[in-house]
Formats: C-alpha cells, structure tokens, sequence
C-alpha cells in the first residue's frame, strides 16, 4: 500500500516537474517577445559526439553574455541564443531547423555535424536564412546557397601544417617526397580530409603510402600502425576522433616507431585532457590552429577574452579551441547584425524576418572583408559568390610539457583550384 | 474487432466493416477534423512534426506486423527504412523513375531485402533472431555507406528530388502532410485488415505457441517469411517518404539506435495493438520534442548552467519511460482499453443501445 502511494506521489511530481518545464519554456517564449535578436543554435551538448561539440555552444553563450552584459547589446538590443540539443541525429537537427525558421523567428542560426549542415543547406537556400557552421563543403560550396563557413576546410588546416613541415622539417633532413600515410575517420569530415589531401599530395607528387579510415571507437590501432610500418611511411597526416588520435599515436609510441604526425581535425588535440591522455605519444603533433589560443596573450581579442574570464569564472581553467570556434562564430553574425543595423536599423532587421535574414546575408557578403575579430581568427572575407571563411591557420605543436606551442603567424595552404570549389566535385569524390 | 456489449454483427458487410458503430464514427469524424485543422492552421514546424509522426508510424505499424503479431524481434527497422530511402532516390534520381512508381517500387525492394534476412528466423527466434537482426542492421548500413557508394553517394549522402503530382512539385511541408497521411490511412486500413486474415491469425498463433501452430498445419516458414516482406514493405515506403521529404537521404539517420527506438515505440504503446503503434509513436516523438524544446529554453534562461541542464534531457526522457514500464508494462493500448470500457459502462453495467 505504502509503495504504492509513494509510487503515485512520485508520479505526480514527475508530471509537476514536466508541467512546469512546459511552463518555463512558455515564460522564456514571453520573454523574448523583448527587443532582440534571436540566433538559434543547433548542438550536442549530450548525445555520442558531445564531449567534442558542447563547448561550441559554451563558446556561443559565453559571446552572447559578453555581448548582452558587457557591451549592453548590439546598439543596445539583447541577443537571445536559442539552443537545441540534438544529439548527433539529423531527425532532431531538421525539427529543430524547422523550429527556428517558424516558431522562433530567428534571423540566423549555426549548425552542427556534417551530414545535418549538408543536408539542410538545400532546405535554408529554399527558405532563404543564413547559417554557419565549419567549412562542409557540401554546404560551403552550394552555389547560391544561404550556408557561411567559420574556419578553413578540415584538409586545409592538415595542408597548411604539412607545407610548413615540409619546409622546415623534411627538407633540412631529406630532398626525396616522403612517403605519406593517411589516416582518416570513416565518416563524412573524415573524408573531407581524406579527399583533400589526396588531390594537394598528387599536385606535389608525393606519394600515399597507406589511405585507411578508421571507425569512430577505435580499441586497437595495431592494424593500421602495421601497415604505416610495412609501408615506412615518414610522416604521418590524420583525421580522426580524439579517442582513435589517442590510440594511434600512443601505439605508434608504445612500438617506437619515430614518424612525424600531422592532426587535420586539430579541436580534437586541442584539449587538455586529451593531450594529457596521449601522453608522450602526442608529443611533436602538428597541427593547424583555427583561432587564437588563451595563452596568446599579446592577441587583443584574447587579452579582453581573458580578462572576461577572470572576472566570471576566476581560477577555472580557460576553454580551448572548439569553445572558441563557437565564440568566434557568434563575434561574426553579431558584428554583421551590428553593421547591418547601421543601414537599416532594429525595424528593418526584425519586422519582416525574411527581409531581415536576406539583408544579414547580404552584410555578411558585402560588408565583412578581411574582418578578424581583432585578432581572434584569420582575416574572413565573405563575398556573394564565395562564403568560404577563409584557409590560413596557426601552425601548432604539441610541446613535450603538453602545452600548444605556435609556430607561425596565419599560414594558408596552396588555394583550391577551381574545381575543387564545387560541390559536384566533392560528390564524385565521395562516391569514389 | 471488439464491439461494444449489445452490438451484434448480424451479416457479412456488418462483419468486415472498418467502421462498425457510433463510437468508430465520432472517432473517425475527430481525426478528420484534427487533420484538417493541421492542413490549415499548423505552421511548418508542426506540419514537420506531424509529417515525421507520420513516417515514423507507418514504419512502427511494419515493426508491429512482424513483432507484435508474428512474435519476430527485430533490431534492424532503420536499415530497411534506410533501403527503402535510398532505392527510391536511386530510382528516381538516378533512373528517372517517377515517384509513384519508386514509392511502391522501393517498397518492393525492401520487402525482398526483408525476406533474405528474415531467413535465419525460419531456424532461430527470441534473442537469437534479435542479434540476427542486428547483425543485418549492420550488414546493411555498411554496404549502403560503404560498399555500394558508386550508388548511394556514401555518407555524402543522396539527393531525393521532390515528386509531381500533376504539375504540382510536392515540395512544402502541407503537401508533404496531405502524401503522407494519405499513405498513413491506406497503411492503417491494411494493417487493420491483415490482423483479422487467415494470414494475421496464422501470425498470433505463431507469435503465441509456434510448435502448437505448425502442430495444426501453419507453413512456418512461409508466414514468418512473409511477415518479413509485410514488416519491410511498411519500412521500404516509410523510408521513400522520408527521403523525398527531406530531398535528401544520409546513412546517419537510419542508425542502430533509432532501431531500437522502433522496438520502443510498440513497447511502450502496446505490443500486436494497432492503436498501440499511435500511442507510443506519438508519446515518444512528442515527448523528445517537449524536452528538447523545455531543456533549450531553460538554457537560455541560466546560459550559465548550459552544462547542468543539458543531461536532465536524457534523465528525464529515461525516467519517464522507466516509470511507464513499471506502472503500465502492457503498453498504453491497454490504458485506453480500460478508459474505453469505463465509459462504455458507465454508469450502468453495461448498455445495449444501438448495433
């Protein structure tokens, strides 16, 4: 009797628990109907890619708090983030698209994953609002489409890494091409990197020794350490998951064998822990860095950065490169709404929403040349025919104390040829 | 079908009508009324919602043919939507098929992949046959996005172009509501008329004692092959719609978890029950949603406590479902079985009103 009363009880205050979530979720509804901007955020702050894609959404919200309480707005209308976690599944990514578009009415907002970016660019061109995400090129490259990237393609930031190696490192030691092995994660930004470096090493006529793709949970990297063996590959170019990087370059340690290594997805070495879990293995990695680090202390953008730190959250460690990913992403679309304010005012941004997503785009296109957000990112340059951010990178090392040491200014690889920037291409070549 | 006490079927027409009695009637009008008011008043992000309850339970309805009334467990729902998905679009994109032929034509095809994994079920069942299943969740997901990629584009995924309809491209999410619960209905009124079959009796009878069934003379086999090809003509067209819908088709949204969510939505709304496939479809979609929509707004109240907030998504989602299971493991079907018979006794014994 008694269990099933507490049963009951328990029950009801489920229910009270959801009710009053439904409640909240109304209020906050009511408290946007304030003067604001409204950008919506699509995240994983749980589900199987989450513990490398929440702190977008933490570098996103800490902007929106610089913005809101520190500079008092954008010309003094709040920004209003509205966050949807949709836990790596594209059926939640769509919803929550859908969403955005009809029932918040926002004016932009950011994506996340691949395949949901590549898949919902058709959809935002259609419905015409912009959104921004890393460079997908299934998205960036959609001709007339709505999609504006961040930072350069995964590939570029490995090639830009590797041009420097190949200057600095190889050719004091070597005059032969060295033997190249690549290893890429078997899903979609796996193969934007695979793709890329295929067609940059046949340019320069250096041959791949090994082209693997690992799966996303890799327990045991002694397959492919053996055939970058059998293969003397010399250096080694990857594009994998923290987890397959941590297993790969700790048996590449444990077996010593002595290559150098490039990381072509670097947010996945630009954590402490990760770096820390790695251990000596890791050691040397370079790496193609898309944004200022909080140790660059002599960046204006991260000197005001870390001061904002200090004040909100004295003594926590600073964030790393994805959380500056998503900062830097809020920078640009707030710094676009704060010029395109300037031309058209509160009104002419908000009254008629889809008036207001088009003269964002427009901004984005027309007014943002070479905008670096002083000194956070590589200078992006947005243009009505090309919304690809940019491809310069710092290039980084993995120091032996664990720290990330930058060893150059902003770095491109060689530009894309003409018809690498077409989606078309990139379809044939997945299909390959 | 259950009839109210003192309504008797009293010829052949009474016996196979899908609507009965006065009850089936009002209930009908209800959700005729309830469509017709999501055409005209829903936004798009509703009529999104709605359109993917929708897809989702035309595939569940597949998944309770072959679970809830042939007693086959199956892990593996996803990837034959995900079959069903990409030969539409391989069809029409590629071969210029028109979509009405790719819809049934993809529907086809997802059968016949039906009835070759299904064959292990013909020598094993119960947890055996689930990892069967779940060894063809993974056999099909890797061909599809590995082996065959020259067809399937890969992870890069495929294009689904939009259909005609007379000159109309069918492209909003209101047109998409209209096609997809058209097929919905056609799907229901299917499902509704296999159950009473000498096929759907073959099927429980099987699901409920398969040595007493083979003992009166069932084909084994045969039923349960064909309760394959059932389960995966539903999947094959819910996978279609949800490519042309989307114009876009990716090996990411058919993955092992969503399969498994299939098996969820019956448990929870009732195993063999067709109302059961509504009710746990519609509870859980909703629910997710809910949840999705209450956790994002309490983040961007407390942008500070994103971290603490973001898992009670999960929590919650699971809690929910725990409790269900403990307070009604027959599924929500039996609740509104129960719900039904209060009021139709209430507050008499019983009535004989009408037949």
């Amino acid at each position: 009797m008694k269990t099933k009363h507490f049963s009951r009880n328990l029950v009801k205050v489920l229910l009270w628990g959801l009710a009053l979530g439904l409640v909240l979720s109304f209020s906050t509804t009511a408290v946007a109907e304030e003067k604001v901007f409204k950008i919506g955020s699509l995240c994983d702050q749980t589900g199987p890619m989450s513990a490398a894609t929440a702190p977008f959404l933490q570098g996103q919200r800490a902007y929106q708090r610089y913005v809101n309480e520190e500079l008092g707005g954008i010309e003094g209308v709040k920004v209003e983030l509205i966050a949807a976690d949709c836990q790596y599944q594209v059926d939640k990514e769509i919803a929550a698209f859908k969403k955005f578009v009809d029932v918040d009415k926002v004016l932009f907002f950011f994506n996340l994953n691949s395949s949901g970016t590549a898949a919902m660019a058709p959809m935002a061109k259609r419905i015409g609002i912009g959104h921004m995400y890393l460079d997908e090129p299934l998205a960036v490259f959609l001709e007339g489409g709505w999609y504006f990237g961040i930072v350069p393609i995964w590939g570029e930031t490995g090639g830009a890494a590797f041009e420097w190696w190949l200057e600095n490192v190889w050719r004091k030691k070597e005059q032969r091409a060295p033997n190249v092995g690549l290893l890429t994660i078997d899903n979609q930004a796996g193969y934007s990197v695979a793709i890329y470096f295929r067609e940059y090493l046949k340019n320069k006529k250096i041959p791949i020794v090994v082209d693997m793709h690992t799966p996303p949970q890799l327990a045991d990297a002694s397959t492919y350490v053996d055939a970058l063996r059998k293969a003397e590959a010399d250096v080694l170019v990857t594009g994998t998951t923290p987890g397959a990087d941590v297993v790969i370059y700790k048996t590449l340690h444990a077996l010593g064998l002595s290559m150098d290594r490039i990381q072509s997805i670097p947010f996945f070495l630009a954590s402490a822990g990760l770096r820390k879990a790695v251990g000596q293995g890791g050691v040397g990695t370079l790496m193609g860095n898309v944004t200022s680090g909080a140790h660059e202390a002599d960046v204006p953008a991260i000197k005001l950065f870390n001061e904002l730190w200090e004040k909100w959250y004295p003594g926590q460690a600073k964030p790393e490169m994805p959380f500056f990913i998503g900062w830097n992403e809020m920078d640009v679309v707030c710094e676009a709404l704060r010029r395109a304010m300037k031309k058209v005012g509160y009104e002419g941004l908000t009254k008629d929403i889809k008036k207001g997503r088009k003269i964002l785009k427009e901004t984005l296109e027309n007014d943002m040349r070479g905008y670096t957000g002083q000194g956070m990112f590589a200078p992006i340059t947005y243009t009505p025919t090309d919304h690809k951010a940019n491809s310069q990178v710092k290039v980084t090392r993995f120091a032996p104390d664990g720290s990330l040491e930058v060893l150059t200014d902003w770095l491109a690889p060689p530009p894309l040829k003409d018809y690498q920037r077409d989606v078309k291409w990139w379809r044939d070549q997945l299909k390959k | 079908m259950y009839l109210p006490c003192g309504v008797f079927n009293q010829d052949y027409q009474q016996e196979i009508s899908v609507l009965r009695h006065r009850e089936h009637w009002v209930l009908a009008a209800f959700i005729a009324l309830v469509l017709v008011s999501i055409v005209v008043l829903a936004n798009n992000y509703i009529l999104s919602l709605a359109n993917l309850i929708g897809i989702t339970l035309i595939s569940a309805m597949g998944l309770q043919i072959l679970t809830g009334f042939a007693g086959q467990l199956s892990i593996a729902q996803a990837a034959f939507m995900a079959i069903g998905a990409y030969a539409s679009a391989v069809l029409t994109d590629d071969y210029g098929f028109s979509y009405w032929l790719a819809l049934p034509g993809a529907a086809l095809i997802t059968g016949c992949a039906g009835i070759l994994f299904g064959w292990p079920s013909l020598r094993i069942k119960g947890f055996y046959l689930i990892m069967a299943t779940f060894a063809a969740q993974i056999i099909i997901m890797y061909f599809i996005s590995k082996v065959f990629i020259g067809l399937t584009g890969g992870t890069g995924g495929h294009m689904a172009s939009p259909p005609d309809f007379f000159g109309h491209s069918i492209e909003t999410d209101r047109d998409w509501f209209i096609l997809i619960m058209s097929i919905l209905i056609l799907c229901n009124f299917f499902l509704v008329n296999i159950k009473r079959t000498k096929m759907g009796r073959a099927f429980v009878a099987i699901r409920d004692n398969d040595l007493a069934a083979e003992v009166t003379g069932l084909n084994l086999a045969a039923y349960k092959l064909a309760a394959f090809f059932l389960c995966c003509v539903y999947a094959g067209a819910a996978g279609s719609l949800y490519a042309h819908w989307h114009q876009v088709v990716f090996p990411e949204a058919f993955t092992l978890d969503k399969s498994m969510f299939y098996l969820g939505y019956l448990i929870v709304g009732g195993l063999g029950s067709i109302p059961g496939v509504y009710f746990g479809v519609i509870l859980i979609i909703l629910l997710q949603e809910f949840l999705v929509v209450a956790i994002g707004s309490l983040g961007s109240m407390y942008p500070n406590a994103t971290n603490f907030i973001a898992p009670a998504q999960n929590i919650i989602f699971g809690l929910v479902i725990v409790l269900f299971l403990i307070f009604e493991p027959r599924g929500l079907a039996h609740r509104w079985e129960i719900f039904k018979t209060y009021y139709r006794t209430w507050p008499f014994p019983y009535v004989a009103t009408h037949k």
